[in-house]
């Protein structure tokens, strides 16, 4: 019984994550105009959740602009 | 070091983690290296020659400069074919909107998101480029013909050539959106299985005799990684920053404290040995010669102003707040004033923090950094403040990098250069801090009330990894210089690092965070947020460190270093 109430649990959890992701979709797609910098992140298809500069290509690119335009 | 000392380094995480890194890093600087066209060094020089001429020629940046820079910054090791093989191999799963395959999959014909308003928005940007690029080319022409001794012309020729940039940028982002060809992520994803199971394996065979437990348990914990980069490169989940580092945990967390973890996936919950080799792989992330960008504001603001905010939070977390664990404190001290999730984890495993902690400070790291991301640029502009000053508010405040490069782009191109910039410089400090933090908690804290220990007892409880991560940052700072800027960038921002050994990493820390989730209880979660101390240290923290950065920031650019912010500025 607790066994299949745990699964329950489980699947409850899967069905939040999802509906998150569906509600958060909708709310972005709307709060896009309003919130400049979602605009931004979408046109330029800068990745907000890189955690290092290696992994964003637009910080290695803006280093790179500055050393050549400022040798 | 004698005989038995040997055998305790090959049974330890902390030895098979410098192995295992050095291993990739060894590997990939090989293939690499060995892998450039022959053509490239001479290409580089080609280019830098037209951009030195040109830029002795004329007072601003003219059309064939930026035509040699545009084209400069295509000689990347990633184009190769073999570089392109290694970085879908290690590569993550594709952005997606509504249907969750295109993470892996997609046919190149069928795009997911609906193509007519986007073809005739590049329509009327290519008839627009087209304006633009003749409009720079004639006002090029009559400031050249005047000498470029005529002023206004050479504004005028500066500003339409930036306009043409621009637009060409746009038209760039509006293809890529529509090019994107087919790719099936699935067989690499395989590969990249295979790999990691058996250099882990192999080091779980020597460690503990358990290759084929770990295996078993590895499958299960791979699975969850590449669910957590699939949530996370959903489209909206991407643009208010929910990483991967969040799902994983989150998504462990919840399997850990519903159904609990399955028996024979625990062999392989092994978060420590994944962070750790994730740090020495993270060591080749930093090189030394990227402090020199931006000269010494952007080393003031990153180097003075970290250490002091670091060095104040943690004592008021002590001495005010009385927080009763010393990892804790340090951990979201470090967190907040370096560079989040990447400074939080190697500051954890110096300090040897427990996985709960970890995750409460990469939970208020990323709750915090999606704030700011949006609130501080609005209020910059709000109150009309300098592009240059506004990027290094932004790159010394913000946590995570990518945040910082939107946050920047929002104000401009000057702000994201300088606000990257920052945290590049920053981020340098990770490896420092986490030495001094081994340090500081081997030799003070971790004494348990021993007046003084000797020196094998201080070697003994070091985090010896630590020195597997400066070693990495010291040899590949070294190979930068050797390189040179330019091959630097193609062998190793666009090669070794940035299409290798970074997006292991990125897996790397990924699957460790499942492994915290996965050892992690709800209670004992909530027990550390007692009295909500952990929120209002970071929230503490931070507000000194936007007031501290942004003091800092204006002394260094307006009055120590006026003619640099000038530079940047023209």
């Amino acid at each position: 019984m607790k066994k299949s109430y745990n699964y329950i649990r489980l699947v409850a959890w899967g069905i939040i994550f999802i509906t998150f992701i569906w509600a958060m979709d909708r709310i972005v797609r709307k709060a896009t105009a309003a919130v400049p910098v979602y605009q931004i992140i979408l046109e330029q298809q800068i990745d907000p959740t890189a955690l290092f500069y290696t992994e964003s290509e637009e910080a290695v690119q803006s280093e790179r602009k500055l050393i050549k335009e400022h040798p | 070091m004698g005989a038995s000392g040997r055998i305790s380094f090959f049974k330890t995480e902390d030895g098979w983690a410098i192995i295992i890194g050095w291993l990739i890093l060894a590997t990939g600087s090989i293939l690499f290296i060995t892998s450039v066209p022959d053509d490239y060094n001479a290409l580089h020089e080609k280019y830098n020659k037209i951009m030195a001429s040109e830029g002795q020629d004329a007072p601003f940046k003219t059309l064939l400069w930026h035509r040699a820079f545009q084209d400069q910054q295509e000689l990347r090791s990633d184009k190769t074919a073999f570089g392109q093989f290694l970085s879908k191999l290690t590569g993550k799963t594709h952005n997606w909107s509504i249907n969750p395959l295109f993470a892996f999959y997609q046919n190149g014909g069928a795009l997911e998101s609906p193509e007519q308003d986007i073809l005739i928005e590049e329509q009327q940007l290519i008839s627009d480029l087209e304006k633009k690029w003749m409009l720079a080319k004639d006002k090029e022409a009559a400031a050249r013909e005047a000498g470029f001794e005529n002023p206004e012309l050479n504004l005028e020729a500066k500003h339409a050539i930036l306009e043409w940039i621009s637009a060409e940028e746009r038209k760039d982002n509006l293809i890529r959106k529509r090019n994107q060809s087919g790719y099936n992520q699935v067989p690499y994803m395989m590969g990249l299985f295979v790999l990691l199971a058996l250099l882990f394996g192999v080091g779980m065979q020597v460690m503990e005799g358990s290759f084929f437990r770990f295996f078993k348990g590895f499958v299960f914990i791979f699975v969850l990684g590449i669910l957590s980069y699939t949530l996370s490169s959903q489209t909206a989940m991407n643009a208010i920053g929910f990483g991967y580092a969040a799902w994983a945990i989150i998504i462990g967390l919840v399997i850990s404290n519903t159904v609990g973890t399955p028996s024979w996936v625990k062999p392989a919950v092994k978060t420590e040995f994944f962070i750790k080799t994730g740090l020495v792989l993270l060591g080749a992330e930093i090189l030394f010669g990227k402090i020199l960008t931006i000269g010494l504001p952007g080393i003031f603001i990153a180097w003075v102003v970290t250490p002091i905010v670091l060095v104040t939070t943690y004592w008021f977390g002590q001495r005010i707040l009385g927080i009763a664990s010393k990892t804790l404190n340090i951990t979201i001290s470090a967190d907040m004033s370096v560079c989040g999730v990447s400074a939080a984890v190697a500051v954890a495993a110096a300090c040897r923090a427990k996985k709960e902690e970890l995750t409460l400070a990469i939970g208020l790291s990323m709750i915090f950094t999606s704030i700011m991301m949006i609130v501080l640029p609005l209020f910059i502009k709000w109150i009309r403040m300098n592009e240059v000053l506004g990027g290094a508010w932004i790159g010394g405040t913000i946590d995570a990098t990518g945040a910082v490069v939107a946050a920047g782009a929002f104000l401009g191109d000057n702000a994201m250069t300088v606000a990257a910039t920052i945290k590049m410089i920053q981020n340098v400090l990770i490896g420092v801090i986490a030495f001094f933090v081994a340090i500081y908690f081997t030799m003070k804290v971790d004494r348990n009330g021993k007046n003084k220990l000797p020196v094998t007892e201080i070697w003994y409880r070091f985090p010896k990894f630590i020195l597997g991560f400066i070693g990495a940052s010291i040899i590949f700072s070294g190979l930068y210089g050797l390189l040179g800027k330019d091959m630097g960038y193609t062998v190793i921002d666009n090669g070794i690092v940035g299409a290798f050994s970074s997006d292991l990493r990125g897996w790397l820390f990924c699957l460790a965070f499942v492994s915290i989730g996965l050892a992690t209880n709800f209670r004992e979660l909530k027990h550390h947020f007692k009295g909500g101390k952990p929120l209002i240290l970071y929230l503490t923290g931070q507000t000194f460190n936007l007031a501290f950065t942004l003091l800092m920031a204006y002394v260094m650019f307006y009055l120590v270093f006026p003619e640099i912010t000038d530079m940047i500025t023209n």
